[in-house]
């Protein structure tokens, strides 16, 4: 019960959180320089024709007024019609996340196959070779550009070997998503490899471990068991927030693998003062974080006993 | 026991690995494309192109890659190339001595993609919608009447001579069918129904647009029946999936890509010239630039042949006039003061010019490049300017409101001094003429050279334009923009058109 009325809270807390996002996003939108008007007519209209189109889409009304009319129009499901393509901004929207969203998806599930086997050896095998080349590698992986990673990547498997396509053109098949799921995993793996070995190396460490080990508990129990599932907390938060910043933070490699997703489509949005399709890219997104940062919060009272404890006093408290 | 244990896991993590690379075998289907020998040739086309699209209506989007994609869509009247017009939907054509009657007379078989039969009553819907675009106004303008005489005659009627009419007009107006734009309701720029070699299939918004042949066209039935533009934004990933043969033909590649490109001989590479003029815009107003010595100290200060060598990768022609001799009504008489530090030096001296910093701002990384190799040319004869990269659309605003005081820009206009009065003329001021040229001889010629129907008296007319831009150093002429296409030594391309562009219906697969 406590859960569920929790949920609900931070479900209505993303009412806010949309509103101050929007208010943001259309300020910055309103008093940049570059006007609509002259984005939809082109660069031949004259001064008249700009100056009516914006008299008609109501851009001389004072700011507050026009967000106003914007979130009394949203709050009606209506976020307007894209300046460019002349769609429902939400169509646009859904057309693309889908792709991002599988590329999201598939980066994080590689970045943690990669790094919780690999952070967990490095710990368990501190200091051995295979410790020293783990750290190595995600150190280079942290610390290269993702810009580079990708055109490596491309010019080695696509251009040399000719094993993978380079771009997302004509039929998408699975091999496509293999380059650019690379480019964005490697640099979260390489975090969670960091973040899993000091986690595990601290874990391992303490008292109930070696209270384990002293009891004759085998190897693979006192670290699946007994420190992995503690150890992980901490890299859960990493994986979620990783997952936020993938979801919106696919631009370059969009850019790079000519995806056309979500991170493309808000820059193409931004670039042409587009700010029905710029404001609706922003507040989904910001939907999206809040969502996976809830279900992150969520996940942790499933795997730590003691966040569900407190849920669970929380039950108590109120009953009594 | 151990140690087999330990072998197993090594086995198993080895097999894990081997797995992920286990769906990357090679693309055999597109090897075998272009390695063996195939019966049939090959019959679509994939091309990458740097941007996303804007609209597909040809009367409201001023950008040149809708251009690029309606042009295989549409048909015009007439076509200009290489100084001639061809006849594209017309038989014949007469212009009336006093030169404000066109009459054209429409060939019998042309279908829109919709179906329907070209008569002169399209011409009509063509040009008086023509006339309500924001686009074509200023070339339209002149139209008092426009008549279909029969049903394959349409004849135009001016208000005045206007010379450039077969150019702005006659050959750029695309033709639309009454009913398809209807149909459209206020989706025309999704749905461009027009006679040309192919139709539209769909715009998948970033990321592609699809053309088929039209099976019912009225001219040569073109080889390719499937043309597809990509947006691929980043060069580098372009040149890469055109030397991997993803894609056939790129319009963008990494500019010091193209010595490599020729070296390697795998990829044919054109560097297509376009009317696109690429220049130093000053904002007459700003100090100093307010001051015509200071200009012409800038001029001379210029070393065109440096700034394409070091600021465009050699990509472009060095060009001292901001439109030539491709250009109907140029005289070519007065010029830019060459480069010669010693004389830019003297007429800084005549300026009150103390070292001050002037700002010069660009809106895209390619003409940060160009200002910074300016920048060094400049501090040779003692001009300090701070190049400053500002985001495209506050650039267009700064530029447009004056809040400036030296930039670089890529003006691209058709070729005849009348359609750069967008550019030169007092009442663009506010609007693209970004110099705020306010001079009233420059004003007649454009007002009265474009009814002068003697070539001669014409230039004679356009005269005092040139003279203003270079004697008083309105504007410094750098280069003319190159479009370069990499592509697919199998496939030959006719020609490009001035735009550096080429139609899919000129394109074919040779091998």
């Amino acid at each position: 019960m406590y859960m569920a009325r929790y949920i609900i809270k931070r479900l209505l807390l993303l009412l806010p959180i949309l509103l101050g996002v929007s208010f943001i996003v259309f300020g910055i939108m309103s008093f940049t320089p570059g006007d609509p008007a002259t984005e939809i007519l082109g660069p031949m209209a004259t001064k008249e024709q700009i100056a009516q189109l914006n008299e008609e889409m109501g851009m001389n009304d004072p700011f507050l007024v026009r967000y106003f009319r914007y979130v009394a129009e949203a709050l009606t499901g209506d976020f307007g019609n894209s300046y460019r393509t002349q769609k429902p901004v939400f169509d646009e929207i859904f057309a693309r996340f889908g792709i991002t969203f599988r590329l999201g998806v598939m980066a994080i599930c590689v970045a943690i196959m990669i790094g919780v086997p690999i952070g967990i050896v490095s710990a368990v095998k501190q200091y051995s070779w295979i410790d020293f080349t783990s750290t190595i590698i995600a150190m280079f992986f942290a610390a290269v550009p993702q810009f580079w990673l990708a055109l490596m990547l491309v010019i080695f498997f696509s251009l040399q070997l000719q094993l993978l396509p380079s771009t997302f053109t004509g039929t998408i098949t699975p091999q496509h998503f293999i380059l650019p799921v690379l480019t964005l995993s490697l640099g979260t793996a390489a975090s969670i490899i960091r973040l899993t070995r000091s986690n595990m190396l601290e874990t391992i460490r303490q008292d109930y471990v070696r209270t384990a080990r002293a009891k004759g508990a085998s190897e693979g129990s006192i670290i699946f068991k007994h420190s992995l599932r503690n150890a992980l907390l901490p890299v859960i938060t990493v994986i979620g927030i990783s997952f936020g910043y993938l979801m919106g933070g696919t631009v370059l490699v969009e850019s790079i693998f000519g995806i056309p997703g979500l991170g493309s489509l808000t820059i193409a949005s931004i670039r042409s003062k587009d700010i029905p399709q710029t404001t609706a890219c922003i507040l989904f997104l910001a939907f999206l974080n809040v969502f996976i940062m809830l279900t992150v919060d969520l996940l942790y009272a499933y795997i730590d006993p003691r966040v569900k404890a407190r849920y669970a006093k929380g039950v108590k408290k109120r009953a009594s | 026991m151990r140690n087999q244990k330990k072998f197993f896991a090594v086995l198993f993590v080895f097999v894990m690995v081997l797995s992920l690379f286990a769906g990357c075998s090679p693309k055999t289907d597109v090897k075998d494309e272009y390695q063996t020998p195939t019966p049939a040739l090959k019959d679509t086309i994939k091309m990458a192109v740097y941007s996303d699209f804007k609209s597909f209506d040809p009367y409201n989007s001023g950008m040149t890659l809708d251009k690029v994609v309606y042009t295989n869509i549409f048909d015009t009247l007439l076509r200009y190339y290489n100084g001639e017009f061809e006849k594209v939907l017309v038989t014949d054509y007469t212009v009336s001595e006093d030169g404000t009657v066109y009459t054209f007379k429409l060939k019998d078989n042309v279908k829109f993609h919709n179906g329907e039969k070209l008569t002169a009553n399209d011409i009509v819907f063509s040009m008086e919608r023509a006339k309500t675009s924001n686009q074509m106004a200023n070339y339209t303008k002149s139209i008092a009447k426009v008549e279909a005489v029969d049903a394959l005659t349409a004849k135009i009627t001016l208000e005045k001579p206007y010379v450039p009419f077969l150019n702005a007009v006659a050959s750029t107006v695309c033709i639309m069918n009454e009913k398809a734009v209807k149909a459209a309701g206020d989706q025309v720029n999704l749905k461009p129904v027009g006679t040309g070699p192919y139709t539209f299939v769909k715009w998948d918004a970033g990321a592609q647009v699809v053309l088929e042949r039209f099976a019912d066209y009225h001219g040569e039935k073109p080889q390719i029946k499937t043309a597809t533009y990509v947006v691929l934004t980043n060069p580098e990933t372009a040149l890469i999936a055109t030397q991997n043969k993803e894609i056939d033909l790129t319009y963008t590649i990494p500019s010091v890509a193209a010595e490599q490109i020729k070296k390697d001989g795998k990829l044919t590479l054109d560097l297509n010239p376009t009317m696109g003029s690429g220049y130093i815009v000053m904002n007459l107003e700003a100090p100093f630039i307010n001051d015509v010595n200071f200009r012409k100290a800038l001029a001379y200060a210029t070393n065109r042949e440096e700034i394409v060598a070091y600021g465009m990768d050699g990509i472009a022609e060095v060009s001292t006039h901001l439109y030539d001799e491709q250009t109907v009504g140029f005289t070519g008489e007065i010029h830019i003061p060459e480069y010669n530090v010693e004389k830019a030096k003297e007429f800084l001296a005549k300026t009150t010019y103390a070292g001050e910093v002037i700002p010069f701002k660009v809106g895209y990384e390619n003409y940060k490049k160009i200002g910074i190799v300016y920048q060094e040319q400049l501090k040779k004869v003692g001009i300090n300017i701070s190049v400053e990269l500002l985001e495209a659309n506050t650039w267009v605003s700064d530029m447009k409101s004056g809040n400036y005081s030296m930039s670089t820009i890529v003006q691209t206009v058709d070729p005849d001094v009348a359609l750069w009065s967008t550019i030169l003329h007092s009442n663009a001021i506010g609007g693209y003429n970004f110099s705020r040229l306010d001079d009233e001889e420059v004003d007649t010629a454009f007002d009265t050279g474009a009814s002068v129907l003697d070539p001669v008296q014409r230039k004679a007319a356009y005269a005092p334009i040139e003279k203003k831009l270079y004697e008083d150093v309105v504007v410094i002429p750098i280069y003319r923009r190159v479009v370069t296409a990499c592509y697919n030594p199998s496939l030959s391309i006719e020609r490009a058109f001035n735009n550096g562009f080429s139609a899919v219906q000129d394109m074919a697969w040779t091998k």
